[in-house]
């Protein structure tokens, strides 16, 4: 049978709109939903935040009152995840026994030589994965370059914290230079710390003395005594989390994303300043990836195997660029300690702030999987974002020049 | 093949031959002979020299006019000497200041990618001044310098060179000294502020030579003349020089044993590299190595490929001073290929220099690299693998 020509152009103009419709409708329930869920979780945050917490960890995990708090909260992750033989669900199950039961977390950092008896096919595991399961009970590295003094002087609105490598020198030169700059909009101050481990493989170049001079020069370089490597990350944001506790408790807001991406901070203070309070005190918010499965390839990045974890993942927000309540950070660190280390570092902060009850906001604005490639040089798509992922560092140069030229007419 | 047709083949090519030979005896005799068999004188009819034509493409142009400027006999002519009519010309010779003319002189330059144009405008410029010197780098005449064409931001690349092959050392009296060879990286080219850092690893490592040219891939052959400058100036002792990419691994003991063993007269015109022959420019507009028939036309001289070759210090002076006569050409390798064949050298192709890389499942076997002397390309950590594992002792290949 012969359709005449113009049929299948028509059907595409009909499932377009479809889409269209569709896209626009589930966006408009998804706000009220989240809203549903944010007063529900602001209850549980303003409980929280009567707890003062002053003490060192060691108080914290042997004071009852935080424990039974997160007892309630993690309730609803508990429910989440799956009761399965895979080794990561069987060791949350354990961790929530302890919780409850008010075991001590053991807490080590020799190689955990049980993990290749407790899953079945351990050998099989890329070389990666065996390294990170051997030491993931490792939270335990010192800082190699602070700045203690980050967060001294004025208050700060918006900390930026972003992931990074040592050889990145060019990534992070471009984002002093453009979104990261330390500067007050109005009187909004916004500070930014670049988070680094080291280069610790036989063969990489030492890159050491010269980051020791950046971070000297520029004073915004975190790094701790780490293997940086890409199943590391979970381990950075925890450093972080401990480090924000400690050395900058009070930020209003906190920005943690990759050093390839390109971000409105103007944008962005500007919006989070328009956050009525209920919304801004406990708000984790970015590109949300609702219902996400692992990946079961092995040649992926992302790979998950099996016997590791089974069942969808929680929404997270993705880690190229998200943003949260400072206050949180702590109580981010504190339920760490019960949330068994995972891989993939966004999905990990996902289940954390699950735990702790905090649904996730989505935000259109955030494109952390890039938008049309037809649109990626044109700056006047980058206009209205806050933030995209990925653009190279001289992308990222360009692009703030165009958005900041005062004759640019979009 | 079977031995049939290969011996029907040299049966033909043996045919094809005898026919050449005959025709050629015969062409001979009856040329040179009358009728009546007396010699015969030939007398040239019209003008037996080639008649002066302006090329169409703008650079084979300017580069007739410049080679006019040199001519000897056509000076003479003028009744000045070579210099005299260099000093008179000098405008043709070396300006800075934008050169508007090209403009009207390529018919469809304003439709030339921006590259283009920016080279052109300045086509006649090299006079770049050195910001960071090595001033002492070769006062005990090394022996091997290496010379690597880097990025400011490529400080890991540059790291891992030193750590592994690019280590400096001193075997006997025998000395390699290393250079890494920057241009400037400005914010109009999209690139950050990292002086800073630069400044901070040049005063560390003492190995870094910086122009005040702008570091593009256009630039790259002036970064090529600005070295010969250096080398004619701060390092003209040095015996043999290697210039390269700092994404390649060079094998630097096969290097220097193959320098030891070269006889005295082939290391005076030693140039050796990957080369390429018959080559000519490339007509697609997507390629990185593109140029239009308005710029250029003709084929390019033998050069040996950019990622690295291996020259004599002797023949870098006479490099330089030929470098004058030479207008720049976008593609630094052919450029100097383009001085070469000036000198009347042609660069040697030799085996060990592997710019297309090696065979995949050659890659994870080390004994794959003691034999050759370059290979493109390598990551940072690759660098220092490849070379620690060659520095084993019980190596056995």
């Amino acid at each position: 049978m012969r359709c005449p020509k113009w049929l299948p152009f028509i059907c595409t103009i009909f499932i377009l709109l479809a889409m269209k419709l569709c896209i626009d409708w589930s966006s408009d329930d998804l706000l009220p939903q989240s809203e549903l869920h944010r007063s529900k979780s602001e209850w549980k945050l303003s409980a929280m935040n009567k707890l003062s917490f002053m003490g060192t960890e060691r108080d914290f995990l042997e004071d009852d009152r935080y424990r039974t708090l997160l007892l309630n909260l993690s309730q609803e992750l508990r429910n989440k995840i799956p009761v399965v033989d895979a080794y990561w669900n069987r060791k949350q199950h354990e961790m929530f026994q302890r919780l409850e039961s008010g075991a001590n977390i053991s807490m080590s950092c020799s190689a955990n030589r049980d993990v290749t008896k407790e899953i079945r096919n351990f050998d099989s595991y890329p070389d990666l994965y065996k390294q990170f399961l051997l030491y993931s009970n490792c939270h335990q590295f010192p800082l190699v370059i602070n700045q203690p003094k980050k967060c001294a002087g004025n208050q700060i609105f918006l900390l930026l914290a972003i992931k990074s490598m040592p050889q990145n020198f060019i990534n992070r030169q471009v984002v002093r230079e453009t979104w990261g700059k330390e500067t007050a909009y109005g009187n909004l101050w916004v500070r930014r710390v670049f988070l680094l481990g080291m280069e610790k493989g036989d063969f990489d170049p030492n890159l050491q003395h010269l980051l020791l001079f950046e971070g000297q020069r520029f004073q915004d370089i975190l790094q701790w005594d780490f293997h940086d490597s890409f199943f590391n990350l979970t381990l950075k944001d925890n450093l972080f989390l401990k480090w924000t506790t400690k050395y900058c408790p009070d930020a209003h807001f906190i920005f943690k994303g990759d050093d390839d991406i390109f971000a409105n901070t103007m944008a962005i203070v500007n919006y989070l300043h328009s956050l009525t309070y209920p919304v801004a005190k406990a708000l984790y918010m970015g590109h949300i990836v609702s219902n996400a499965v692992p990946f079961r390839e092995r040649k992926s990045k992302y790979y998950i195997p099996e016997s590791y974890y089974s069942g969808p993942y929680p929404a997270y927000a993705g880690g190229g660029g998200f943003i949260f309540t400072g206050h949180l950070a702590k109580w981010l660190y504190l339920v760490s300690y019960y949330i068994v280390f995972y891989p993939i570092d966004d999905v990990y902060i996902g289940l954390c702030f699950n735990a702790l009850g905090i649904e996730p906001l989505a935000h259109a604005k955030f494109q952390t999987f890039d938008i049309a490639a037809k649109n990626r040089d044109n700056a006047c798509s980058h206009k209205t974002l806050l933030l995209v992922h990925q653009r190279s560092p001289q992308q990222t140069l360009r692009l703030w020049k165009l958005l900041h030229d005062p004759t640019l007419s979009c | 093949m079977s031995v049939g047709r290969r011996r029907l083949k040299q049966l033909l090519i043996l045919m094809m031959v005898n026919f050449f030979i005959y025709v050629i005896v015969e062409v001979a005799r009856g040329d040179g002979r009358d009728k009546d068999g007396k010699v015969r004188v030939v007398i040239p009819q019209g003008k037996f020299w080639r008649k002066y034509t302006p090329s169409t493409a703008y650079w084979n142009r300017h580069q007739q006019k410049l080679e006019s400027l040199y001519n000897p006999v056509l000076t003479l002519l003028s009744n000045m000497t070579v210099e005299e009519n260099l000093v008179t010309n000098a405008s043709l010779i070396n300006v800075c200041d934008v050169d508007t003319t090209v403009m009207s002189e390529i018919k469809d330059f304003e439709n030339l990618p921006t590259r283009f144009k920016d080279f052109l405008f300045y086509l006649r410029c090299r006079n770049y001044s050195l910001l960071v010197d090595q001033q002492n780098k070769c006062q005990h005449k090394p022996f091997l310098l290496l010379a690597i064409k880097s990025l400011t931001p490529h400080f890991d690349r540059r790291q891992a060179i030193r750590e592994s092959w690019g280590q400096e050392l001193k075997v006997g009296d025998l000395s390699v000294v290393r250079v890494f060879l920057l241009g400037q990286t400005p914010a109009e080219d999209n690139f950050p502020d990292l002086s800073d850092m630069l400044r901070y690893e040049s005063e560390t490592h003492q190995d870094l030579l910086l122009w005040s040219y702008r570091d593009t891939f256009f630039n790259l052959t002036l970064k090529e003349i600005l070295f010969l400058k250096w080398v004619s100036q701060s390092c003209a002792d040095v015996q043999f020089i290697f210039k390269g990419d700092d994404d390649v691994f060079v094998n630097t003991h096969q290097i220097l044993d193959y320098l030891k063993s070269l006889t005295k007269d082939k290391a005076k015109d030693l140039f050796i590299g990957d080369v390429i022959k018959d080559a000519g420019p490339h007509r697609d507009k997507k390629l990185k190595y593109y140029i239009p028939e308005s710029i250029y036309e003709g084929s390019y001289p033998p050069y040996a490929g950019g990622g690295g070759f291996l020259y004599s210090g002797n023949l870098a002076l006479r490099l330089y001073k030929i470098t004058d006569q030479v207008l720049l050409y976008p593609i630094d390798d052919v450029y100097t290929g383009m001085c070469l064949q000036k000198l009347g050298l042609a660069p040697e192709k030799h085996k060990g220099f592997k710019t297309f890389d090696i065979e995949e499942k050659q890659k994870k076997n080390i004994c794959s690299y003691s034999n050759l002397m370059l290979v493109h390309s390598r990551k940072p950590q690759e660098m220092i693998k490849i070379w620690s594992q060659l520095q084993d002792p019980h190596l056995n290949c």
